[in-house]
């Protein structure tokens, strides 16, 4: 091995770094600029012309704004239920597809499957689905954002292939101890897959999270509107002289408040996320 | 227990599996309704659908294809087939040339550190909604009050309208379809990276080779087989330019060059209630969909067992 580095070797090395910092700017700086001119006070905006790199004194006040009004409060409540009970009813579902799936000996499997990885490639449209939405009485409810994507077929092989690569000894001991199929899924099948239902559970709670499309199909109701469905209204104006809003309050400023409330809890997991997605990433890669 | 078996036959196995069955129940009743019966109610693209006598009893348009006639012999068919094939496809050969030379970069990036960094800040817009990076564009490039425009306003006294000019919107389409999804589709070239032998490199090392020609030629054709199978399985979904990111950002002003099947067929149906002239357009799509992704699948599979 040549261990001295070669002055070539040294400008290539730098070129990486110089790219990768490059690289670094351009996401960083969007990200935190939203952030800045989120706090940034009117009196400042005003003085540079709306251009504030680092604001002297730093205020809240688009926050408690964007919080004394309905608006966004009512919006996060109806992502928050979303959100928690989607993923809830999700997860059950997936994994009660799996579990029997991953079952060799279960008679009708295979037809089964096919019927399911089938869905993945051809699918009635938006139209025949709506209506039947419409048809199962959910349009301007809740539900709407939750039930018609509930169970996401990727993600069940997922956690089916998982479940098959359990050692099959492991059942066979404890159903000769007396466990059915119910005990062994709850106290065999499992507690041995945490990776691999965290990292499903994560991907289907940032889905339900940015419910946005579920919402523009179903729901006419103004008190429904999830999330990301006012903070696109807000970015378009729709809403931009909202009741009682302070006109000391520039709306760029509530705009990036807005945006911020709406990307936080992705902040905030994201570090669990991405412990994990490498693998799930990887798991989906491995089987197709 | 094989005793059983063979004595029960198939009935007597099911009821041996009957818990199993249970727990497939509700799952499957999901599908029945909100994946299967759709695809019964395609039906409509050839009836004239009533809403009040619904998907089975309304009557059947005449001639049944009507409704596909309608949309071929419409000025707009050919133009939603040119901007959505264009789109995917532009997005599908950036998308993968900037996740590729992130993954090329990063795996050349001697310091840890540094690569932990930027790996973790470029995966991340994956999981923001696209209204979200719709904000983030629109602060940095919307006419009035976006940074840039600023910027040349004091410049050059004029400003570019990015999002509602059809020169420059798909531009817009292109660079935050990059920017939101390099990071997350590097990783697949990544970990393919990672599993090439090590030994490889030692020996190119021994014989002179520097980093370039490294990159040339242990580095790409070590992930060749990924990069083609990838290509030819994204080629299946070339109907899909998404209606994700489009919806979100486009507006009349720029239908021209980005209104694409998925756009027009919720405006057609959900807006105008046109509702069997929409579902014959998504009916279309999704035949051809279905061929593709099958036919791609199947190349893919070709591919694969001729290098291994």
């Amino acid at each position: 091995m040549i261990k001295r580095a070669t002055i070539g070797e040294k400008i290539f090395d730098s070129a990486i770094y110089f790219v990768l910092a490059v690289l670094f700017v351009v996401y960083f700086v969007p990200l935190i600029y939203v952030v800045i001119s989120s706090v940034t006070p009117y009196s400042e905006v005003a003085r540079s012309g709306g251009l504030v790199i680092i604001p002297k004194e730093i205020t809240l006040s688009a926050y408690s704004q964007i919080f004394k009004q309905g608006l966004i409060p009512r919006a996060l409540g109806v992502t928050v239920f979303v959100t928690v009970v989607g993923t809830s009813l999700s997860m059950a579902l997936s994994v009660l597809l799996a579990y029997p799936l991953s079952k060799q000996t279960l008679p009708g499997r295979k037809f089964i499957l096919q019927a399911l990885v089938f869905t993945m490639y051809f699918s009635g449209g938006l139209i025949p689905t709506y209506l039947i939405v419409r048809q199962m009485g959910m349009l301007n409810t809740v539900w709407a954002m939750i039930i018609p994507s509930v169970v996401s077929t990727y993600n069940v092989m997922l956690i089916r292939n998982y479940f098959q690569n359990i050692p099959a000894e492991l059942f066979e001991a404890a159903t000769i101890d007396g466990c059915g199929p119910t005990r062994s899924l709850l106290s065999i099948a499992l507690p041995l897959s945490p990776p691999v239902l965290m990292t499903i559970m994560l991907f289907y709670m940032v889905s339900f999270w940015n419910t946005f499309y579920a919402a523009i199909y179903y729901i006419n109701d103004p008190n429904l509107r999830p999330l990301q469905v006012i903070l696109r209204d807000i970015l378009n104006s729709v809403v931009g002289n909202m009741e009682n809003v302070d006109v000391n309050i520039p709306s760029m400023t509530i705009q990036m408040a807005s945006i911020v409330v709406t990307s936080v809890p992705i902040i905030l997991v994201y570090p669990f996320i991405q412990k994990h997605f490498t693998k799930g990433i990887m798991m989906g890669a491995v089987k197709g | 227990m094989t005793k059983r078996q063979k004595s029960g036959g198939l009935l007597g196995r099911i009821m041996e599996h009957r818990a199993y069955y249970i727990m497939l129940l509700p799952g499957l009743i999901y599908f029945a309704i909100f994946k299967f019966a759709p695809m019964y109610g395609v039906i409509i693209s050839f009836k004239d659908f009533r809403m009040n006598s619904g998907i089975t009893n309304s009557p059947f348009a005449s001639p049944w294809y009507k409704h596909f006639l309608d949309f071929f012999s419409s000025p707009f068919w050919g133009e939603l087939l040119a901007n959505t094939i264009a789109i995917s496809m532009s997005k599908l050969l950036l998308g993968t040339l900037f996740a590729l030379l992130l993954a090329l970069i990063l795996n050349e990036c001697r310091s840890s550190l540094l690569r932990r960094t930027v790996q973790t800040i470029t995966y991340m817009p994956h999981f923001f909604s696209w209204v979200v990076v719709y904000g983030i564009v629109y602060i940095f490039v919307s006419e009035n009050s976006g940074i840039v425009n600023r910027f040349l306003n004091e410049l050059t006294g004029s400003t570019i309208p990015f999002l509602t000019s059809p020169r420059y919107f798909r531009s817009v389409l292109y660079v935050s379809h990059i920017w939101k999804g390099m990071g997350y589709s590097s990783i697949v070239y990544l970990s393919a990276m990672a599993s090439i032998d090590m030994n490889l490199y030692e020996a190119a090392l021994v014989d002179g080779a520097g980093r370039f020609r490294r990159i040339f030629h242990i580095t790409l054709p070590g992930i060749r087989s990924t990069i083609i199978m990838l290509l030819i399985l994204n080629i299946g979904n070339i109907l899909n330019a998404g209606f994700d990111q489009i919806f979100v950002m486009y507006n009349s002003q720029v239908y021209s060059v980005a209104d694409i099947i998925d756009t027009w067929v919720y405006r057609a149906g959900l807006q105008e209630m046109r509702f069997s002239l929409a579902a014959a357009v998504g009916l279309f799509k999704s035949v051809i969909g279905f061929i593709m992704v099958f036919g791609t699948n199947k190349l893919a599979k070709i591919w694969e067992e001729g290098i291994w």
